[in-house]
């Protein structure tokens, strides 16, 4: 056993915070470290200053806990994601981009992605951190300066009072090796914060809620002053935006057409899909333009399921998921008070139910005179649009059904 | 701290390869029964011509993609002066240098389009485009000064010639360094691995581009050299674990190899798993968004009508079920755990290359892939031929290799 160091005078009362015994190399570390732990002790640390391979084996450490740590918080990250995604897209402000579905895996992906590195990284970090009981504000190794030497050239092993064995630490570590065993002193730093440091952590904090409350009052206070635009090229971009007009063209609308003769890649040729305005039977309207009024297609359940589906992608936002003409782009308009906003068309009014099947499939291809625009590009083939067409026959059916459409059997007894 | 005189600690006896005359015999015995098999079956079958151009470039590719991941791995190591994998690299280079050679089992393709074929590159006769798609012609006709029979044939032989070039002055110096143990010529390969990994990245992407994305000539994708990239180098990795484990068995590299190496190996897989589902989904979602019909044919001969399965496969078998299964130090760690992984991906490259080729030939029918099979056991054969030609009677390991003390002592924290 080496020299015992006298502890400084200051808190000779505190009982000591562990013991430190070094070593000159790092083979009798290795060694020390295996009879440590064939020993039994339990909580103990082996310092070094480098990386020694086979030390953790040496040490008897146990493989860490963190990976599952990280896993789970990776986890957690792709369902927060996933939750976030269904939450602001699908559920609390539905907005469609680019016609896809309010809920789609590909387009969640990325954020999924992201969120999952994050947590787990943050997992990670913070985990490593706590698992190794950081930060501490002192430690009292390093106030004694034999420790010092540890980073440079010496060897240490450091025993907890906490380890069960540590009566005997002191007398174990002489025999197995090392050149000198010491008393940790105690940690002489108060273990309560200085005021000033909770002065200044209360200023900071007060200082940092100053812009969230700037933020909330905003939110709730309107101003005369015209917005900031921090990137104006960004915010007045040079282009048309959909619904305006454009001078530059002869109808004024600087929504083009697709050019004459267009087919798309999956366009349905057969002509009798395409001929709205002649077929079986046929009726000319106020117009005077001659259109079907049958059917072209078999009506099944799965074209009214793919009529729905395109219906409240293309025609809910302004005909409304019920076809009333109150989507939420008219609502939106209305709240704005839009000059000179058409209203879409209610598909129950009588005029709307007195419409043919053939000009409900014009006005989808070619657009309404008011501000309904084409979509042909957007429903490329015969059958979507036929699709649509069916779709809202059965909604205008579900608005306005009579008795005698229940089944046989089904119709309710004349009340006397 | 381990010191870098122990050179001689290497037990000669362990690492020095036989002629491998029964392997070499049976893999010719492999070459020649695939490609009997393959050339009667596609004699018998309704337009069997153009069934085994599609199948042949499939089998070809498998290993033509192996030797990408091996030159490349090569390159890695001398580039990033690595130390844990000189004890694994010398089977790097021999599978680096059966690349020119199996790449010339694609000539006759090449020849093919040469002569005005347009049964697998259908660019190759512009009249058969005029007359059954007259709408995509001008497409073609756009394409033609780069997909060109005769501009072909010269990017065939430039890949062919900078291929052996590369493996040969890195195998060569590798097995001269056996002789005289000269660190230097570690040096001037670290120099030379720089500019040699541009030529590897343009090459392998202009040669992807070529030989399966001009396929469907009308299409394009700027990230489709990565996407092969990606897949050819974890399906090395995986080769390269099993190859380790198999000369292990037969008793050779005994005491060089632990499970340290066969942990890097792994980990290497596991981070190409993920590059190569990274890859593919960036392809795949930018494509899907902007939604433009000439960029999304591609994907609907893949995920619409049969192929759908074989994409639902790729994105479990390639993406979710290997990640998790390689995610733990101790799999990769296992012996099993990585000769299972490993097996499990070089399936899921074949699977893969499949997806990538053969909706160009049919993607309205999936068939039992026999004559792809067949295909890919006469290229396996001359593959594993020449590999084993390239590894008998010399060391299995770099014996005097100025980093071997570094990778024999080689622990991962």
């Amino acid at each position: 056993m080496g020299t015992v160091m006298e502890a400084p005078m200051s808190n000779q009362d505190k009982a000591p915070a562990g013991v430190l015994a070094l070593f000159d190399d790092v083979d009798s570390l290795l060694d020390a470290c295996r009879r440590m732990r064939d020993a039994g002790y339990t909580r103990w640390e082996a310092h070094a200053p480098f990386p020694v391979h086979g030390l953790d084996k040496a040490a008897g450490i146990k493989p860490t806990v963190l990976p599952w740590i990280v896993l789970v918080c990776g986890l957690t990250g792709t369902g927060c994601a996933m939750l976030m995604q269904w939450w602001m897209n699908a559920h609390d402000y539905k907005y469609l981009i680019s016609g896809k579905p309010f809920f789609s895996v590909p387009a969640n992906v990325p954020v999924a992605f992201e969120m999952t590195i994050l947590f787990a990284s943050f997992a990670a970090f913070f985990g490593m951190l706590a698992l190794n009981r950081f930060p501490r504000w002192s430690n009292p190794l390093f106030r004694m300066p034999e420790f010092r030497r540890v980073t440079a050239d010496r060897f240490a092993i450091v025993v907890d009072p906490a380890d069960p064995k540590f009566h005997a630490g002191a007398a174990f570590l002489g025999e197995i090796g090392a050149k000198q065993v010491l008393p940790v002193p105690a940690d002489p730093s108060p273990a309560k914060f200085p005021v000033w440091v909770h002065m200044v952590g209360s200023l900071v904090t007060m200082a940092a809620l100053i812009p969230v409350a700037l933020i909330i009052r905003a939110h709730y206070v309107t101003s005369p002053n015209p917005p900031i635009h921090v990137v104006p090229d960004m915010d007045f971009q040079w282009k048309d935006k959909a619904q305006t007009s454009n001078p530059t063209f002869a109808d004024g609308r600087a929504m083009r057409k697709a050019v004459a003769g267009t087919v798309s890649v999956d366009a349905d040729v057969d002509p009798n899909l395409l001929s709205y305005q002649s077929g079986k039977s046929t009726m000319v309207d106020a117009t005077g333009t001659t259109y079907r009024t049958d059917f072209p297609l078999p009506v099944t359940k799965e074209l009214l399921a793919l009529g729905e589906m395109k219906f409240g992608v293309y025609c809910a936002p302004c005909h409304g998921g019920s076809g009333y003409g109150d989507g939420p782009v008219h609502q939106r308009a209305m709240a704005l008070e839009t000059a000179g906003w058409i209203p879409p068309v209610n598909f129950h009014a009588e005029t709307s139910l007195a419409l043919s099947t053939g000009r409900l499939y014009d006005s989808i291809v070619n657009g309404v005179r008011g501000n309904m625009q084409s979509y042909a590009s957007q429903l490329p083939t015969a059958e979507e649009r036929w699709a649509v067409v069916a779709f809202i026959r059965a909604l205008q059916r579900s608005q306005n059904a009579s008795t005698s459409d229940l089944p046989q059997g089904m119709q309710p007894k004349e009340i006397k | 701290m381990s010191s870098h005189s122990s050179h001689g600690a290497v037990d000669l006896g362990a690492v020095q390869a036989p002629g491998f005359e029964a392997g070499r015999k049976l893999s010719l015995v492999a070459a020649v029964v695939g490609l009997a098999g393959a050339l009667g079956l596609a004699a018998v079958q309704e337009g069997g011509w153009r069934h085994l151009q599609f199948a042949w470039l499939f089998g070809t590719m498998f290993f033509v993609t192996l030797g990408f991941g091996g030159l490349f791995f090569v390159l890695l190591q001398y580039i990033t002066r690595a130390g844990w994998s000189v004890v694994v690299r010398r089977i790097a280079e021999h599978v680096m240098s059966t690349l020119p050679m199996v790449t010339l089992l694609l000539l006759p393709l090449v020849i093919l389009a040469m002569m005005g074929n347009g049964d697998l590159f259908t660019w190759a006769n512009l009249d058969k485009i005029r007359d059954h798609h007259p709408e995509e012609l001008h497409l073609y006709e756009h394409k033609a000064a780069y997909l060109n029979g005769t501009f072909f044939l010269i990017r065939f032989a430039i890949y062919v010639a900078i291929w052996m070039a590369m493996a040969r002055y890195f195998k060569s110096g590798s097995l001269a360094q056996d002789q005289d143990g000269d660190p230097v010529r570690t040096l001037r390969m670290q120099r030379v691995a720089a500019p040699c990994t541009l030529l590897f990245a343009l090459s392998i992407t202009f040669a992807a581009v070529d030989f399966m994305m001009s396929l469907d000539a009308p299409w394009f994708s700027t990230i489709f050299g990565v996407y092969v990239f990606a897949g050819s180098f974890l399906a090395f990795m995986s080769f390269l674990g099993l190859m380790t484990q198999r000369f292990e068995n037969k008793g050779y590299l005994r005491g060089l190899v632990t499970p340290e190496h066969y942990h890097d190996i792994g980990k290497l897989m596991f981070a190409f798993v993920f590059f190569w589902s990274y890859i593919a989904f960036s392809q795949f979602v930018l494509y899907w968004y902007a939604d433009i019909p000439e960029e999304t044919l591609w994907f609907r001969h893949r995920i619409e009508g049969p192929f759908k399965d074989v994409s639902l496969v790729l994105l479990f078998g390639h993406i979710f079920i290997p990640f998790l299964g390689l995610l733990s130090r101790h799999v990769k760690r296992n012996r099993f755990g990585l000769k299972f992984w490993a097996i499990w991906l070089l399936v899921m490259q074949a699977v893969d290359l499949f997806w990538l080729i053969m909706p160009n030939y049919d993607s309205h029918h999936l068939h039992w892939p026999v004559l792809e099979l067949l295909c890919l056991l006469s290229a396996g054969g001359v593959f594993t031929f020449f590999f084993l030609g390239s590894a008998a009677n010399h060391a299995l390991t770099p014996v005097k290799d100025p980093r071997l003390a570094e990778s024999l002592a080689f622990e991962n924290i």
